[in-house]
């Protein structure tokens, strides 16, 4: 989830048109304002007069009062639960192939439910686009994967067959977490390009190539330093995909350099790190204990239902413990990926703590579990609110010097993200 | 908010805010109706939309209405009471029934769509997958069968198999081979295994294990058995149950991606149970065959029956153990909590195949098959066979190497199902097989 915060609102309309041509000539007086866009000097004063006062806004490149930014979100268990009661039904009675929709619409009340100065975020996606990038992905990725590695198993001498699959296994998993990098970004995009506030979208460029490649590297580092890389890895991945988002024509801004982007949050991730290591030697230990019987013996364990039943329970025993452990760092890495994000010299701050995200991940745990998943919608919008409502702003801007971004994004949606199951988180 | 004009000829205007999809300002404007033309009207901008051109987007969670002209960024919104009085105004536009036609059509093709996909997992896929089988090259299958023959030797040890006991089982299989007109050569193996069951490969591989061996009391058996694998190599059983997984698969993961909620798992659990259905069919068709091989081959055809009997008696027999243990346990009536619990779980997950429903059928069956009563092997050879295993295991592969092995496998995740491939391996659960 490296883009949760406020970033994760995304995009615009799905064939929306030049906006000029939206428009019909009559409305050429708002093209005034385009003149001064960027510059310093204080725009002369366009043919709108602005109602509003008119000295102070003089120094702005619009001509309108700078703003600053109030987020708020309005979600409610009364406006998702009937979203989520539908698309339950649906979902079941299509044998899932509603999801595209379903997804579509808790979106959509997600982002008109969260305001900008008073007014709503709007998601332009569409099930469709979501739909057919599924398809695309699934011919054009799935299906040849598939395919080659049957021809595989049916053209490769028997006796070689593992030795072949040992050889193509290290580049095969590194396709996969290529691939899984891609559809993060290109998931991301899709996200951006059809979130829209005041009419104008954001948008992700640069190149998803890049961003794939930083991930396999991050997750090789990771895996080297024992996890020691993995809050240095999740603020540098941030950082490239905030340096590449954008709200219209104007670019978020990121530190220039990478050191120190995770310092604040190493403290909480030693905590989360210490309780996981000595938690999975506690879990061993009881593990051992539960079969220790038949080992004794020399025997094989019986791993009969009430052992396996056992050995689940200690293991969701220890992930729990692991989890409330790790609320300090999810916290902290929330709250240290909004202060690293700047847009038009506003920063932000995310007021997020431990106890108050652990009661929304504790409630978001047992609503999952009890609904068998069905109850997602409702988890992500808690969540959703949680962030929106404790993401602040500081500084102003001159919000109405900002223009149309002229990428109006991909064609269709996240297929890839889909295919990997990770489509769903917002 | 609307003002609330006191003329009473000239109604309340109707304000709506608009964002021009250029910049990021919003304007505060004056909506009327002008001929086929829709005019918003502020401060510092006129224009006019085609109302022809008009779509309307999903409203707000407050009830706002929001209208946009085709393909614009441009965005009006109407609060509920603006938009109460566009509405006469915008019958077409605004009329919120044909919102929800539109999700009833859409949940209703999906639907069907849906349905279609699962009709044709169902009816389709079996009905192509016999004669799709029958039209898989016969070296496509070996080959498939060589590799899977290979697996089963990965994780199970192969037992010294006398030369006396190795030959007698090969002259079964050579008779089965020729009376069932197998297209492949019947390759008998015999494994240690700690679980009675035999199955078929692609190919022509049937594997036996020795616990299953130990388990039956005479030659006939052992030959009721193999006739019915022979049937299920012979009939194509397994390359059919392959494609009919693997297409299965296919449309599985087109249905539901990735997924992993609750409509994904009864998806899922859907298509298993139609599996086991389809498993239980060719079960049921392969002892229709084997009884007909066995009277071609001239052996004892009662010897299936007798074997499903044997199976129910192990069945029953495990049963009774562990109820005297529950019984016993009952007796000191100082049954914890879990114990119970422990009991509960046994005795839920406590299955039984239709092992006496075959057992009927077969014996009604071979009722009317003849037999010259002649033996299907000596007993010497028997007592060969029998013995096979105890005499001395042949080990594969080091225990390292058949580690290493096992951890590729597990991550070789899509070439897994063909190496279950037997149909009779699906519910295998320790204490119960298939013949």
């Amino acid at each position: 989830m490296s883009d949760t915060e406020n970033g994760s609102a995304g995009g615009d309309e799905a064939g929306a048109e030049q906006p000029a041509e939206g428009t019909t000539p009559e409305a050429a007086q708002s093209e005034a304002s385009t003149a001064g866009a960027g510059a310093e000097a204080p725009a002369e004063p366009p043919a709108e007069p602005p109602a509003e006062p008119p000295a102070a806004d003089a120094e702005t490149a619009s001509g309108e009062p700078p703003e600053s930014l109030v987020f708020s979100q309005h979600a409610t268990w009364g406006g998702i639960v009937p979203i989520t009661l539908l698309n339950a039904l649906l979902n079941i009675i299509t044998l899932t192939l509603w999801r595209f929709w379903g997804r579509t619409r808790v979106r959509r009340y997600l982002w008109s439910s969260t305001t900008v100065n008073d007014t709503p975020l709007e998601y332009t996606g569409s099930g469709w686009e979501l739909f057919r990038s599924f398809i695309i992905v699934m011919l054009a990725i799935f299906l040849p994967i598939y395919a080659l590695m049957f021809a595989g198993q049916l053209l490769l001498p028997p006796e070689q067959f593992m030795l072949y699959f040992g050889l193509a296994y290290l580049p095969i998993l590194l396709f996969f977490s290529w691939l899984l990098g891609m559809a993060v970004w290109v998931a991301r995009r899709y996200r951006l390009s059809r979130t829209t506030w005041r009419g104008i979208r954001l948008g992700q460029t640069g190149s998803a190539n890049r961003f794939a490649w930083a991930s396999v590297g991050y997750s090789i580092l990771t895996s080297i330093t024992l996890g020691w890389f993995a809050p240095a890895a999740e603020m540098r991945l941030t950082r490239l995909l905030w340096a590449d988002s954008f709200y219209g024509d104007r670019r978020f801004k990121v530190p220039a350099s990478e050191e120190g982007l995770a310092g604040p949050t190493y403290g909480a991730f030693a905590l989360a790190w210490i309780s996981g290591v000595v938690g999975y030697f506690a879990f061993i230990a009881v593990y051992m204990f539960l079969v220790w019987d038949t080992i004794e013996a020399g025997g094989q364990p019986d791993f009969d239902i009430v052992l396996l039943v056992k050995i689940y329970a200690a293991l969701l025993v220890y992930m729990i413990i692991v989890g409330v452990f790790s609320l300090p760092y999810a916290a902290a890495l929330l709250r240290r990926k909004a202060e690293i994000v700047t847009f038009e010299g506003v920063t932000f701050s995310i007021k997020a703590t431990t106890l108050g995200l652990g009661w929304i991940y504790a409630g978001n745990f047992l609503i999952v579990a009890l609904t068998l998943g069905l109850g997602l919608p409702i988890a992500q919008m808690r969540l959703w609110r949680y962030i929106f409502n404790r993401l602040e702003a500081q500084g102003e801007i001159d919000i109405a010097a900002i223009r149309q971004n002229a990428d109006k994004g991909p064609k269709s949606g996240e297929g890839l993200a889909d295919a990997f199951d990770i489509g769903n988180v917002i | 908010m609307p003002s609330i004009s006191a003329m009473s000829s000239d109604p309340a205007p109707i304000i709506g805010q608009f964002a021009d999809g250029d910049t990021a300002q919003i304007h505060t404007v004056t909506v009327a109706v002008e001929d086929d033309r829709l005019a918003l009207t502020g401060d510092s901008l006129r224009l006019y939309w085609r109302i022809k051109r008009l779509r309307r987007l999903p409203d707000r969670p407050d009830g706002s209405v929001v209208i946009s002209e085709d393909q614009s960024d441009a965005r009006l919104s109407l609060d509920p009471d603006n938009a109460a009085r566009l509405r006469p105004l915008l019958p077409k536009l605004l009329d919120d029934r044909k919102i929800r036609r539109g999700t009833w059509m859409l949940g209703g093709s999906l639907t069907a769509l849906a349905a279609g996909l699962a009709g044709f997992m169902v009816y389709g896929l079996p009905l192509l997958s016999t004669p799709l089988a029958h039209a898989v090259p016969l070296d496509v299958e070996a080959r498939l069968g060589a590799r899977s023959n290979q697996f089963v030797a990965w994780f199970t040890d192969e037992c010294e198999t006398p030369e006396a006991a190795q030959a007698a089982l090969d002259s079964l299989g050579d008779r089965l081979e020729t009376v069932s007109q197998s297209p492949f050569e019947l390759k008998l193996r015999i494994v240690d295994a700690p679980f009675p069951n035999a199955f078929a490969l692609p190919g022509g591989w049937i594997v036996v294990t020795d616990d299953l061996i130990d388990m039956m009391e005479s030659p006939d058996e052992l030959a009721g058995v193999l006739a019915h694998e022979a049937a299920h190599v012979a009939q194509r059983h397994v390359m059919a149950a392959q494609l009919r997984e693997m297409g299965a698969g296919v449309l599985l993961e087109f249905l539901i991606g990735g997924g992993t909620g609750a409509g994904q798992e009864i998806a899922r659990t859907g298509a298993t149970l139609e599996s086991l259905r389809h498993s239980r069919a060719a079960e049921a068709e392969a002892d229709d065959y084997a009884l007909a091989y066995l009277e071609a081959a001239d052996m004892n055809p009662e010897a299936l029956a007798d074997f499903f009997d044997r199976m129910q008696s192990v069945f029953e027999e495990l049963e009774a153990e562990a109820e005297d243990e529950e019984d016993a346990a009952e007796d000191d009536s100082v049954r914890s909590h879990q114990e119970r619990a422990e009991d509960w779980l046994r005795a839920t997950l406590r299955t039984h195949p239709d092992t006496t429903r075959r057992a009927d059928t077969a014996r009604e069956a071979a009722a009317g098959l003849s037999w010259s009563g002649a033996a299907v092997m000596s007993d010497e050879d028997w007592a060969a066979l029998d013995a096979v295993c105890e005499t001395g295991v042949r080990i594969n592969d080091t225990a390292m190497e058949r580690a290493a092995d096992r951890i590729a496998d597990v991550l070789s995740q899509p070439g897994k199902d063909e190496d279950e491939a037997v149909s009779d391996e699906v519910d295998a659960q320790p204490g119960e097989e298939q013949e």
